[in-house]
């Protein structure tokens, strides 16, 4: 066990003290990645594994976080107010995350194939829509709500703050996905019919793997919106947020829970590193680009690479014992 | 009133364009190609550039638009979607990313900003009373014709007949002797060509920003979902239905909640009748 899992822990070891020893923007650029690494791993357990693509992401982390961000931010309202603290109101928005889930995962479910996504993303822009135009002295609007209380201060603990939520949603999930559960997930995924057809009720099946989903989306979004200490429908609901998911998942590698945390950290410090070479759009424009390329030659993403490449080396050992 | 009856119309036809190639790759192919509303876009740039910035004659911009968005959705369907008919998954993923592309493709071009394109045809028009740009009209009427088209070349040519065979049974389509490469192809680029129509209007209904697509995008969701993905006629009707909504919308309660009503009743139709108004 221990030999299997050495990478793994030597991996968690440097995750660790990495902060000691790297600058402070770094620090930042770790914790973005890790909250991205939560969003596409909380996209892998339900898109990766059964094959039904979300494209309602940024609604469950939208509810949670406006949840949260509502209930304990402190000024700004008309009507004085019940100011609730952060150990109350981060469990109701990750609750707020999986009942609003659960709003649209009950229409959508009774349909197969692209329907779902096409509901899913439809939530998305009726949230973006209501929260932009109903009561905006209360949502802030399309300004947002700024100034909110923050969880931990400082880029260091901020950084462990989000390292150990990450770890720990990849560790509840991995233990998930590898056990019987994760593998009818992924029958249902190859063909729904013949899970229907050995007895097995997918639609039980897919309705837990969609709770995990909103759970942890709904997790990271509350604790994304408090680092940031501010939140607004532009970022939230942006077609570029909910790809930058996506796209963490799948060239991580979809339906691994561990791709989705190596898509996170790469796309996060490509991005980073490809500003002084390239301008604004370009940036954006190349990494488009590759992203399209990265999808179509290889639709299992850089866990299928690293299998490759494993698989090259076992038999080029074996040959060489032989 | 009579301002959302023909506000309303000329955005459902419009919509109906849109939905209209979306709803036929998802027919013919059995994929949904998400950069179609890209191509809506690009077209509507095109045609911007060649009629005004360029100064060519209408004709040359209708044409260049036109062709720059059909070859567009061919150059898609030929560069990968052909080898990942079995795999929706990676259609809807790359789809979405070519949108964002040519959405930055466009940025790059011509730079994050409104650009008001000038009416195709000047000049107004009385109606009952209320004044109506001639372009509206124009572009109702347009919108007309190329459904009237699509829905005569669906009906009467044999490529027509091969396409509802390939929507119906795609085995039987092949053991009868039809080519379905040569269909799909076929249905992606009048898709395309659908979409460059709606494009040039669309652009000089509202106004050409990168962004732009995500609205019709989203819209054409709805209209498909209500009206039964795959089918043409409930295409037509929910285009109507989603249009007249949200021209109500627009005029009489306010502009940001433009795109809520259409979502809603498409969310209903799920519910209530999971395969549209005219699913099979």
């Amino acid at each position: 066990m221990i030999r299997r899992l050495r990478w793994w822990l030597i991996a968690i070891a440097v995750m660790c003290v990495l902060p000691l020893f790297v600058p402070m923007s770094i620090t930042r650029l770790l914790v973005m990645a890790a909250y991205l690494a939560i969003f596409a791993m909380s996209w892998d357990m339900m898109s990766g594994y059964t094959g039904y693509v979300s494209f309602g992401h940024p609604f469950l982390i939208g509810v949670a976080a406006y949840v949260s961000a509502f209930l304990s931010h402190q000024e700004g309202f008309q009507p004085p107010h019940i100011v609730l603290p952060l150990y109350i109101t981060i469990p109701l928005g990750v609750a707020a995350a999986v009942g609003g889930g659960m709003l649209f995962f009950l229409p959508s479910m009774r349909v197969r194939g692209p329907y779902f996504s096409l509901v899913s993303l439809a939530f998305m822009e009726i949230l973006h829509r209501l929260i932009i135009a109903i009561r905006p002295e209360y949502t802030g609007g399309d300004r947002g709500l700024p100034a909110l209380p923050a969880v931990v201060t400082g880029a260091v603990p901020n950084y462990y703050l989000a390292l150990g939520l990450m770890f720990a949603v990849a560790i509840g999930l991995w233990f998930v996905t590898r056990s019987d559960v994760g593998y009818v997930l992924k029958t249902i995924r190859m063909d729904e019919d013949v899970v229907e057809a050995s007895g097995i009720s997918t639609y039980k099946f897919k309705r837990f793997a969609f709770i995990l989903s909103a759970a942890t989306a709904g997790l990271g979004g509350v604790f994304y919106t408090h680092y940031l200490q501010s939140l607004g429908p532009r970022w939230a609901f942006s077609a570029t947020f909910l790809l930058d998911i996506i796209i963490a998942a799948v060239i991580g590698g979809m339906g691994t829970i561990t791709g989705p945390i190596f898509g996170g950290y790469f796309l996060t410090f490509i991005l980073e590193y490809l500003r002084p070479y390239l301008f604004g759009q370009w940036r954006l424009f190349a990494y488009a680009l590759a992203a399209i390329f990265i999808v179509i030659y290889r639709p299992k993403g850089f866990y299928g690479i690293a299998q490759d490449v494993r698989g090259w080396f076992q038999r080029r050992r074996i040959r060489g014992e032989v | 009133m009579e301002q959302i009856l023909i506000q309303g119309a000329l955005l459902s036809g419009l919509y109906a364009l849109i939905a209209l190639g979306f709803t036929m790759i998802f027919g013919v192919g059995g994929v949904l190609n998400l950069a179609h509303a890209g191509y809506v876009m690009v077209a509507g740039y095109m045609f911007y550039m060649a009629t005004y910035i360029l100064g060519l004659p209408l004709a040359a911009g209708f044409a260049i638009a036109i062709s720059v968005s059909s070859g567009l959705a061919v150059m898609t369907y030929m560069a990968w979607v052909r080898r990942f008919l079995y795999n929706p998954v990676v259609v809807f993923v790359s789809t979405l990313i070519l949108a964002l592309l040519l959405e930055h493709i466009m940025t790059l071009a011509f730079f994050r900003e409104n650009i008001n394109v000038p009416p195709i045809v000047a000049g107004n028009i009385q109606i009952l009373g209320y004044s109506f740009s001639n372009n509206l009209i124009v572009a109702l009427i347009a919108s007309w014709i190329c459904i009237a088209i699509v829905l005569l070349f669906v009906r009467r040519t044999h490529m027509g007949r091969a396409m509802r065979a390939l929507a119906m049974d795609r085995r039987g389509a092949i053991i009868s002797g039809i080519n379905p490469d040569v269909v799909n192809l076929t249905t992606w680029a009048i898709s395309g060509a659908l979409a460059g129509v709606a494009g040039i209007f669309y652009g000089s209904y509202t106004f050409l920003v990168p962004d732009m697509w995500v609205l019709p995008l989203i819209m054409s969701f709805a209209i498909v979902v209500i009206g039964g993905l795959g089918s043409i006629e409930g295409t037509l009707v929910g285009a109507h239905i989603v249009g007249f909504m949200e021209t109500a919308t627009v005029l009489a309660i306010s502009d940001k909640l433009r795109s809520v009503p259409g979502l809603v009743i498409m969310i209903i139709v799920l519910v209530l009748r999971p395969r549209g108004l005219f699913g099979r």
